[in-house]
């Protein structure tokens, strides 16, 4: 019996929301438990899966408690579903309950020297408490997105105005002085210093710098948006402008997606004036030939070899030869003997991971269907029954209303994994797993879970990176080992791994 | 505080949202205070009141 | 008859009482009635103090309407239910002013609604203790910080039996008496300091008391505050 219970007036973030539904779905007897606020979009969500909701008196500010469940006593288990949110049972230590404030101002008593506000609420509220953090002289770190672009540019603009920052929307990475905030791997320190218009692409770039031994004091974030032409690059060049002043920094690097063109020229000239060798790795861009103290990379392991050649005061030219030389080499390790099907699936949980291994596998196989995909004409109509060569990306909207970001909640893409492995069209699965701050705590075992669990004759190769460093939370040898104890080939960096992936294919079709 | 001094001093931050990223804060030993951050009261009877017991702008 | 041996007592729980009557059982509380209607309790825990309770270590099993005898020979005194105690610094207002965001709570609307008139709290809202009572009590705490007569409010000692459940008005008795619990009194002496994180953690074993009662004493703490005009 499916029954809905409706909390007025108390408010809980959805990763809190989705926790208390993982664990009441442990109970025996429930089907089915899902708690959401009642926006319009979840009232929809909770009526398709099949809970009645009455909408009369009921604002987004609402709880919804919607429990699945057989048998007598349905009532505790909604009283169960209370306590598990006044006391998460997940909390393995008896925090002390100590008062947390519940608004900025209470808590700017308890740190008055706060220089940053890190946001994550929900898209419909994280302006309004942007712009208070704004006034109230805080710098501006912005998770959320659902951001219109005009709040966007309010906010980006009001901050200018005031000497401060907005890092964001949808700006899931960044470091500062070292420390890391958001999603972010515990890397070294050192005469780097990056601007990144996004998350995983920026994660990438730092941990293959860190597998160099180069170390990166600031790394900021702008959000997508921020090149393109409404915006203006308005935080991207400001970062610029500081990373060029700091005397601790030598090298500038630049990571995104194409800006704009007049927000390119912008950029260019700020790193031109910069007085430092940068580096550019606009994801995407037509390979472009170095000039003076700007060098252009496609890719983001290049990139950093490419930081690397100019810290050593080697040979850019050479070091790139190498990298070449190193790539093809992976690709001569593609003949992995018995192939069953023909297809490449891509299973991702970084944005920009995806797309650099799309960019990567479609030199070598065509054409490479998606969610997110390099062009627009080849979008899945339907991004759980991919087709063809697929790359998916999990961390797409279509996909995190309602569940937690695959990099938070491995579950919904080990369950993806099982069902595309057992596609018997599918011959090579690629996949990411990202670590660090943010990420969960043993990424791999439900991967591992599920590849254990595929019923096939003869079953798909598969090929992973683990972007992570040795000094990240969740041991990145453990996370490997593990991989590799079900047969998966891991590779040093996310552009290897999906050469190799596409080569065996590419192999097999030759 | 500016973004220079961000930068320069590092981060003290107050997070607003999931309580993950503070809880990795703390473990790096940034300064950091949570928000149980709540969202404003639906326009009633009930916020006028507490708008005059406040006196700020409750939106 | 039953005879208990406290080791530590609150102040002002200084004469033998001739007989105690057990009236509500908990975990680690005994409230006890005396033939004047009295509150006297028991306590394991110490953070639980308030007027007239005594520590004892162990509890035997009891029954409701059971007569016992508490021996205070020689037992020492551990906590003081009228000390007297600065008011919070301002620099705190932002913080504790958050605390009147606990009436937004629907179960609490009653007592949103009768704000004004605080005498009307006597009895209402939800729980075993009536949250208006609690949050009554957070105000009348909240004057006497601030050196304002509680005499204001008009409430009338003798008919506060008729008006609310037992506990409650021994309670709100006591805190006319300018008597507290140790608990409310502990975050009043951290608001009056620097330390933060001494709010915050004597804050939240507020917060966490009972299901509502904390949170509407916290709410009439902070209420009583902000109408003294101190902030």
């Amino acid at each position: 019996m499916k029954r809905i219970e409706v909390v007025k007036g108390e408010y809980y973030d959805s990763v809190t929301l989705m926790m208390v539904a993982k664990e009441l779905k442990k109970i025996q007897g429930v089907g089915d438990a899902a708690l959401n606020m009642a926006t319009e979009a979840n009232v929809s969500i909770m009526r398709a899966a099949g809970f009645e909701v009455e909408t009369d008196s009921l604002s987004p500010d609402d709880l919804l408690i919607g429990i699945d469940f057989e048998g007598e006593g349905i009532e505790k288990l909604f009283d169960t579903a209370r306590s598990y949110l006044a006391r998460p049972p997940w909390r393995k230590e008896e925090i002390e309950a100590e008062y947390s404030p519940v608004t900025l101002s209470g808590a700017l008593t308890v740190l008055p020297e706060s220089n940053l506000a890190l946001i994550s609420l929900p898209g419909r509220y994280a302006a309004a408490e942007a712009m208070k953090a704004l006034k109230r002289g805080l710098n501006v770190m912005l998770y959320s997105d659902n951001v219109s672009i005009e709040d966007e540019v309010e906010l980006k603009q009001f901050a200018e105005k005031n000497d401060l920052i907005v890092m964001g929307p949808d700006c899931g990475t960044a470091v500062i002085n070292g420390k890391g905030l958001g999603f972010s791997n515990v890397c070294p320190t050192g005469p780097i210093g990056i601007v990144a218009a996004s998350g995983t692409g920026l994660q990438e770039v730092m941990v293959q710098l860190s597998r160099r031994n180069l170390g990166v004091k600031h790394a900021i974030g702008t959000g997508g948006r921020d090149v393109t032409s409404s915006v203006g690059g308005i935080s991207f060049l400001r970062a610029i402008k500081e990373l060029a002043d700091d005397s601790e920094i030598s090298i500038i690097v630049a990571v995104g997606k194409p800006p704009a063109p007049e927000v390119r020229k912008k950029i260019l000239e700020s790193l031109r004036e910069a007085g430092k060798q940068s580096v550019i790795c606009f994801m995407g861009d037509a390979p472009r030939k170095d000039e003076g103290s700007l060098y252009y990379s496609t890719q983001l392991e290049e990139c950093a070899v490419v930081v690397e050649a100019l810290h050593e005061g080697g040979d850019v030219t050479l070091a790139r030869e190498k990298l070449r030389t190193e790539y093809a080499k992976v690709s001569g390790k593609s003949s992995t003997g018995e192939l069953s099907g023909r297809y490449l699936r891509g299973l991702f949980t970084g944005g920009t991971l995806c797309y650099e291994a799309q960019y990567i596998a479609q030199s070598y196989i065509n054409p490479i269907y998606g969610n997110a995909p390099l062009r627009k004409d080849l979008k899945l109509e339907n991004s759980l029954k991919p087709v063809g060569h697929s790359f998916i990306d999990y961390g797409e909207d279509e996909f995190t209303q309602g569940r937690l970001h695959p990099m938070i909640d491995p579950t919904f893409r080990a369950e993806q994994l099982k069902k595309q492995s057992e596609d018997s069209s599918v011959a090579v699965i690629l996949f990411d797993v990202v670590l660090g701050y943010g990420s969960a705590e043993n990424p791999c075992s439900d991967l591992v879970e599920a590849i254990r669990s595929v019923k096939r004759d003869i079953k798909p190769v598969y090929v992973a990176y683990v972007c992570g460093t040795d000094r990240d939370p969740q041991d990145i040898e453990k996370q490997r080992s593990l991989l590799e104890s079900v047969g998966v080939i891991v590779c040093e960096s996310n552009a290897r791994a999906a050469t190799l992936a596409a080569n065996i294919l590419s192999r097999k079709e030759r | 505080m500016s973004f220079k001094e961000l930068l320069e001093d590092g981060p003290r931050v107050v997070n607003i949202g999931m309580d993950r990223f503070y809880l990795d804060l703390l473990d790096q030993e940034v300064p950091a205070v949570k928000v149980n951050w709540k969202p404003p009261l639906v326009k009633s009877s009930l916020m006028e009141k507490l708008k005059r017991l406040r006196g700020d702008d409750i939106e | 008859m039953i005879h208990l041996y406290p080791f530590e007592r609150s102040f002002d729980w200084n004469e033998e009482i001739s007989s105690l009557t057990v009236r509500s059982i908990y975990d680690t509380v005994v409230n006890l009635k005396s033939d004047s209607g009295t509150r006297f309790s028991l306590l394991l825990k110490m953070e639980d103090y308030l007027p007239r309770s005594a520590l004892i270590e162990a509890l035997p099993a009891l029954e409701k309407g059971q007569e016992i005898v508490v021996d205070l020979k020689c037992v020492a005194e551990g906590f003081d239910p009228s000390c007297l105690l600065e008011s919070p610094k301002v620099k705190w207002k932002d913080l504790l002013l958050e605390w009147l965001e606990f009436l937004k709570r629907e179960e609490l609307a009653d007592l949103l609604d009768n704000i004004d008139k605080p005498e009307k709290m006597i009895g209402l809202g939800p729980g075993s203790t009536p949250a208006g009572d609690d949050f009554l009590v957070g105000l009348i705490m909240a004057f006497r910080l601030t050196g304002i007569d509680s005499n204001e409010l008009g409430i009338d000692r003798n008919t506060l039996g008729r008006k609310t459940e037992w506990f409650s008005s021994e309670m709100i008795r006591d805190a006319l008496d300018g008597k507290f619990w140790k608990r409310g009194i502990d975050l009043a002496r951290a608001l009056a300091g620097d330390d933060v994180a001494r709010i915050l953690e004597k804050a939240g074993k507020i917060v966490e008391w009972g299901h509502l009662s904390g949170k509407a004493w916290l709410a009439g703490l902070a209420y009583g505050l902000e109408q003294s005009g101190v902030y």
